[in-house]
């Protein structure tokens, strides 16, 4: 008696752990994922910047709308140097060939070319995580508290895209028309 | 003997009910309230520049040919009830709000707030199930994730919030979030 107990309260558990496990993965949303959006985002939003540092005529890299503010070439380097913030914020390793300054990338070709590698860099990081890495905790410096990699990838599209609707307007006032709006 | 099983019963119970609990604890958050958080986020840059900007320079614009402070809000309000719309099936208004429309200050944060909240609400309904759920783009015939149609949005409002910052700079303002 004691060993039919004793046995089937031992099948009651093995059954209950193995619940438990497996419920896991099961919880996991389908697919398309968060991370293919995220990375989609993230992708339009550099093409985008990419398209325009490309089109924008190198004699008005250094245009600025105020002086108080970032010119041409200074918001392409500042978005260059985002992608490996945030790989830094999510992974501890901080990347890539920055400081980002307009002395050290004299030349439009130069500019393109970092912001391209940049932009690679972001992607790849986005890709290689997957839903699984990015959804492990990452802190941004000036948040109160921890989120996921997916949150901060998710403000580095849009800070790329708010970079973005700034140069718009860079083209607008010397009388261009951006590149998406011909 | 008996109160042995009725101990062991009980341990295989306590199992089973923790099971599930512990299977939702190591997502920090879901993809509802992540994309929740950055419509939500670019909804108040864009709700405390509505409310900040003089009613004076509303109607201020870089270019003649551009959309003036105010066009660019009702431009963002418009295009998110195209998103709205579109998850509630309905059919899609003007993606440039009138301004003769909403003449006043008031009247153009009030409906931008509106956009905002509803588009919210949506997102909260939704849940992380819906968010993997495959709907329409309002746009072509295309479908994507939930997730994905409402992260569109948030990046459209994040490229005119970048173009209102710069119109703030041309009036000699400093946009809300640059205040130390």
């Amino acid at each position: 008696m004691r060993r039919i107990a004793l046995a089937v309260s031992f099948a009651l558990l093995v059954t209950a752990v193995t619940a438990a496990a497996e419920s896991g993965p099961a919880a996991s949303p389908p697919a398309p994922s968060p991370a293919e959006a995220t990375l989609k985002a993230w992708n339009e939003a550099y093409a985008m910047l990419i398209e325009m540092a490309e089109d924008f005529p190198e004699e008005k890299y250094d245009f600025k709308p105020t002086p108080e503010v970032r010119s041409f070439a200074e918001q392409l380097l500042h978005v260059t140097g985002s992608p490996y913030f945030f790989i830094s914020v999510c992974s501890g390793q901080r990347g890539g060939e920055g400081p980002f300054t307009r002395e050290k990338y004299k030349t439009k070709a130069e500019v393109v070319a970092a912001l391209k590698k940049a932009a690679e860099a972001g992607a790849a990081f986005i890709g290689e995580q997957g839903d699984a890495g990015l959804n492990k905790p990452a802190k941004l410096p000036w948040e109160k508290e921890a989120s996921s990699a997916l949150w901060v990838w998710s403000v580095g599209a849009r800070h790329a895209s708010e970079h973005y609707g700034q140069l718009v307007v860079y083209y607008r006032l010397n009388g261009l028309v951006p590149p998406a709006s011909r | 003997m008996r109160k042995m099983i009725v101990v062991l019963l009980v341990m295989c119970l306590w199992v089973l009910s923790a099971a599930p609990i512990r299977a939702q604890q190591p997502a920090p958050s879901g993809p509802a309230s992540e994309v929740l958080r950055s419509w939500n986020y670019i909804g108040k840059r864009l709700i405390d520049m509505a409310e900040d900007l003089p009613e004076d320079k509303y109607d201020y614009r870089p270019t003649p040919e551009v959309r003036t402070f105010a066009e660019q809000l009702l431009h963002v309000a418009g295009s998110n009830y195209h998103f709205i719309d579109t998850a509630r099936g309905r059919e899609l208004g003007p993606e440039d709000l009138p301004r003769e429309k909403h003449r006043t200050k008031a009247e153009v944060v009030a409906v931008l707030k509106k956009s905002f909240e509803e588009g919210a609400e949506l997102i909260r309904q939704a849940g992380d199930e819906g968010m993997g759920k495959q709907v329409k783009y309002p746009y072509g015939n295309r479908q994507m994730s939930q997730y994905g149609f409402w992260l569109d949005p948030v990046e459209h409002a994040g490229e005119h919030y970048g173009q209102l910052v710069v119109y703030y700079r041309l009036n000699g303002l400093v946009p809300p979030a640059s205040r130390r």
